[in-house]
């Protein structure tokens, strides 16, 4: 159920039932969701502090409530973060092609694990200023498309930018991961 | 003043493709034109790629022979062989695609053929990357300017 759809619901008390079904009471503790357009009547949920949930079909009309005094049950649901996208969030995406990059990280070991690792070795070599952009070009001379890791420094070029760009594969290659850069180009930007 | 080079076929070393891009850019006839800049890019490609070519045995013809290149220096030198395919697909962005290339684009592209041409043991040596004065642009646009009064 979408945060739009939560919007659209009402809880009310059964002694404010109106035969309208409009109402700006708050119960507390109210129960379940009723989905919107099911119904705009009210269910009764119980016999004591009867509460009900009116669902209003947003294109019926749209009901403001007041600020909700309890929690809404949305605010405890937990935002879940899967490793891919826990490791994606590390990168600039703008140029990156979800659907390809999720797939290439989800069936390749080497590469998820190089790019998982990539950013805390260049934050070690550049600083936590560095940026990366992570992003997918076609390749004109095979077809395929590759994953490029950009690093974005601000480095003007010379001795500084040469040997930190060297420290930077030193750390490659002694971290045993470079498999990944059979489908993963390190580039400087 | 520098001297213009002698045309010498049986002698050609690819790495003066590096050369002629490095004077190229450091001449900068016009600094804005995105002609000189992919100009750049693809001699400098091509300084490295031949090189590598050479060096590997890897023939750069063929199914994917470029990537067929890169995957070979790659075993010979990780940094270097990920330069070249770096310098690889900006290379085909400069000449197949329209999106703007920047001048640090053309700075980073020379620096990635560099490494490369370090790694070979094919980077020019002395104080300058380039020893000839390839084109006097003094000289061309006086010849047009010629061609233009007569």
């Amino acid at each position: 159920m979408t945060s739009s759809t939560a919007d659209s619901f009402a809880v009310v008390t059964s002694k404010s039932l109106p035969s309208t079904c409009f109402s700006s009471h708050v119960a507390e503790g109210a129960g379940s969701l009723v989905q919107p357009g099911w119904s705009s009547f009210v269910k009764v949920l119980s016999t004591s502090t009867v509460a009900g949930l009116v669902a209003i079909a947003s294109n019926v009309a749209f009901v403001p409530t007041e600020a909700p005094t309890a929690l809404s049950p949305f605010a405890s649901t937990p935002i879940v973060q899967t490793p891919i996208s826990a490791l994606i969030s590390n990168y600039e995406t703008g140029d990156f092609d979800l659907v390809h990059g999720k797939h290439l990280l989800a069936t390749d070991n080497g590469v998820f694990s190089f790019l998982a690792w990539f950013p805390r070795a260049v934050r070690d070599v550049y600083g936590e200023q560095a940026k990366i952009s992570l992003r997918t070009v076609d390749d004109l001379e095979t077809g395929a498309q590759i994953v490029e890791a950009r690093v974005l420094s601000g480095l003007d070029l010379g001795d500084e930018f040469d040997r930190k760009d060297a420290e930077l594969f030193e750390k490659i290659e002694i971290s045993g991961l470079f498999s990944g850069l059979q489908h993963v180009v390190v580039s400087q930007g | 003043m520098l001297s213009s080079p002698k045309a010498n076929p049986s002698n050609f070393d690819a790495a003066e493709f590096y050369a002629f891009a490095s004077w190229l850019n450091h001449t900068k006839p016009s600094l804005s034109s995105q002609v000189l800049r992919r100009t750049i890019i693809g001699r400098a490609y091509y300084a490295a790629l031949i090189c590598a070519s050479s060096a590997t045995g890897a023939p750069t013809h063929g199914k994917d022979g470029h990537v067929n290149v890169v995957r070979a220096l790659k075993q010979k030198d990780l940094n270097a062989g990920n330069k070249l395919d770096s310098l690889r697909l900006t290379r085909q962005s400069a000449d197949y695609k329209a999106s703007d290339i920047s001048s640090r684009d053309v700075d980073t592209s020379l620096q990635a053929a560099l490494v490369v041409l370090k790694s070979l043991g094919k980077a020019p040596s002395g104080s300058s990357v380039f020893n000839s004065d390839y084109l006097d642009p003094t000289r061309f646009l006086s010849a047009i300017a010629h061609q233009s009064e007569g």
